[in-house]
C-alpha cells in the first residue's frame, strides 16, 4: 500500500440500489474517517476490502458477489431490489506546495465519481439468508 | 565458517525470548479474533460478501483451507473459529504448545484463504510466524507445559536451552520483510523525493491522531520519509550487529509507535514490535525479568509518603 509509492488519492465507495418499483436507496459503505477510534479498529477490514482491493481491476471477479451481498441486505418481499450499482468517489491528494513549504496552501481537487459495477439482481440471488448487521 | 554457521542455527540458547514472543503473539491472535467477531459472517459466512465457491474458483489449489473439507455452513465456521480462539489462548498460556500452534496455524491459514481481500501484510507476517512457531521450542519456558514438567521432575531446568533454528528463521523472515519493504520503497519516486509521508498523512481513511506541525511542513515530512527508509534498512542489516542491535530496535519501535499513533492499521505495528523480542539476548531478558521491581516500587512509594 505504501510501496513503491503511497496511494495519492482518497477514495470511498457506496452502492445505489434500484428497487422493483423504481425507487432508489443509497447504501453507505462504512467509512473509517466517520467512525470513532474503537469502531474504526473493528471496521478497518471494510477499508481494506474496498479501498485497497475490490475497486482494483485485478479483483473485479469478486464484484458480482459483492453486489449480490448488497442485494441480500436490501431484500424485501414487497419491493425487491432490481439493480445494484457500485460507485467510487475518488479525489486526488494535492501535490505539496514546495515553494512555500506549507502544505496548508495546497488546493483541494474535485472528486471523480466512477461507476465501477452494475448488477441486475435475479430472484435466485435473494433466496439466501442475509446477515446484515450480523453479530454473534 | 562452518562452525559459525552451525553455532548460529544449532547451538542451544535460552528459550525465554522465544517464549515471551509466543505469549505476545498469542495475545495478538486473540485480539485478531476479537476484532473479527462483529462482522464475522460478513467476511466468512455462507452468505457473506464473497461466496466460498467464488474464492475457490480463482487460483484453485493454491491456498489451503480446512473449511473446504467441512460442510459449507455457518455452524462449522463458528466451530472452527471457536477452536481457533481456544488454541490461541492455549498457545498464549503455553498449554499443549506444539499442538496449539499447529491448530492456530491451520485455522489462521484457512480464514485468510476464505477471504484474502481483507488481509494485510501484518496478517501475512503473523501467519508466517505461526508457521515457524510450530517447529520451535516455544513451550519450553514461561509456559504451563514447563510448569507441569517441573512439577513432575524437580530437576527440570528453570531456563531450558534448545537449538534456535526456528527462532533464527523468524528473525531472518523479519529481516527479509524489512528488506523487501526497503527495496520496493526506494524504487518509488515519492520515497526518493521525500513526499511519501506527506501523501500517507493525507489519506483520510487511515487517520487516527494528527501531529499537525510535523505533517504540515516539508522538511519534517522529508525527514520522516528518509528516516523510515533508514530505519527499515537498519532493521534488515544492522540489527544483526550485536553492539548496534538495541539502538536499531529502539529506532524501529519509535517508527512503529509513530505510525500506530497516526494511522489506523490495527495490529500491524505491534506484530513488528513484538518480533523484536526474538532479537533480545537471553541474558538481557533474564536480567530484565529478574530485576527487583518490588524493591524499587517500595522505595518510590516510601519517597512519596515521606514528601
Amino acid at each position: 500500500m505504501f510501496a513503491p509509492y503511497p496511494r495519492k488519492t482518497n477514495r470511498h465507495i457506496f452502492a445505489l440500489i434500484t428497487f422493483h418499483d423504481q425507487s432508489t436507496a443509497i447504501w453507505p459503505y462504512p467509512r473509517m474517517e466517520r467512525l470513532g477510534l474503537i469502531e474504526s479498529m473493528f471496521k478497518e477490514r471494510y477499508r481494506k476490502y474496498s479501498n485497497d482491493n475490490i475497486v482494483e481491476s485485478c479483483f473485479k471477479m469478486f464484484l458480482p458477489d459483492f453486489a449480490r451481498y448488497i442485494a441480500r441486505l436490501h431484500a424485501c418481499p414487497e419491493n425487491e431490489p432490481d439493480l445494484i450499482s457500485i460507485y467510487m468517489f475518488e479525489q486526488n491528494i494535492p501535490e505539496p506546495d514546495r515553494q512555500n513549504a506549507n502544505f496548508e496552501k495546497a488546493h483541494a481537487i474535485e472528486p471523480i465519481l466512477t461507476n465501477i459495477f452494475t448488477y441486475q439482481v435475479t430472484a435466485n440471488d435473494l433466496k439466501q439468508k442475509q446477515y446484515a448487521n450480523s453479530n454473534f | 565458517m562452518v562452525s559459525s554457521w552451525n553455532s548460529f542455527w544449532f547451538n542451544p540458547i535460552s528459550t525465554r525470548p522465544l517464549a515471551l514472543f509466543r505469549i505476545l503473539l498469542g495475545l495478538l491472535l486473540i485480539q485478531y479474533a476479537l476484532l473479527l467477531i462483529p462482522d464475522f459472517f460478513v467476511w466468512f459466512g455462507k452468505d457473506g460478501i464473497i461466496a466460498a465457491d467464488t474464492i475457490n474458483s480463482w487460483e484453485p489449489f493454491v491456498r489451503f483451507n480446512i473449511l473446504n473439507f467441512l460442510p459449507n455452513n455457518d455452524l462449522w465456521l463458528v466451530i472452527v473459529f471457536a477452536v481457533f480462539i481456544v488454541a490461541a489462548l492455549f498457545l498464549t498460556l503455553g498449554l499443549f504448545t506444539r499442538a496449539s500452534s499447529v491448530i492456530v496455524f491451520l485455522c489462521l491459514i484457512s480464514f485468510h484463504a476464505r477471504n484474502y481481500l481483507i488481509i494485510n501484510s501484518g496478517d501475512n507476517f503473523m501467519r508466517l510466524l505461526c508457521f515457524w512457531l510450530i517447529f520451535s521450542p516455544a513451550g519450553l519456558s514461561l509456559s504451563i507445559d514447563h510448569w507441569l514438567k517441573k512439577r513432575k521432575d524437580p530437576l527440570e531446568k528453570i531456563d531450558p536451552k534448545a537449538a534456535p533454528w526456528a527462532q533464527r528463521l523468524m528473525q531472518v523472515n523479519m529481516s527479509l520483510l524489512y528488506a523487501q519493504g526497503f527495496v520496493k520503497k526506494i524504487m518509488g519516486v515519492s520515497w526518493q523525493n521525500g513526499s511519501a509521508v506527506y501523501f500517507s498523512s493525507r489519506m483520510v481513511e487511515m487517520h487516527r491522531f494528527s501531529i499537525s506541525y510535523i505533517f504540515d511542513h516539508l522538511w519534517t515530512c522529508k525527514l520522516l520519509t528518509w528516516a523510515t527508509l533508514g530505519i527499515e534498512f537498519s532493521l534488515c542489516t544492522l540489527i544483526w550487529i550485536k553492539p548496534l542491535r538495541y539502538y536499531v530496535i529502539v529506532a524501529g519501535i519509535m517508527m512503529h509507535l509513530m505510525i500506530d499513533w497516526t494511522m489506523n492499521i490495527p495490529q500491524f505495528e505491534w506484530i513488528m514490535i513484538f518480533t523484536y523480542v526474538l532479537f533480545i539476548e537471553p541474558s538481557d531478558l533474564n536480567a530484565f525479568l529478574a530485576f527487583n521491581y518490588r524493591h524499587y516500587f517500595d522505595r518510590l512509594i516510601q519517597k512519596f509518603q515521606f514528601h
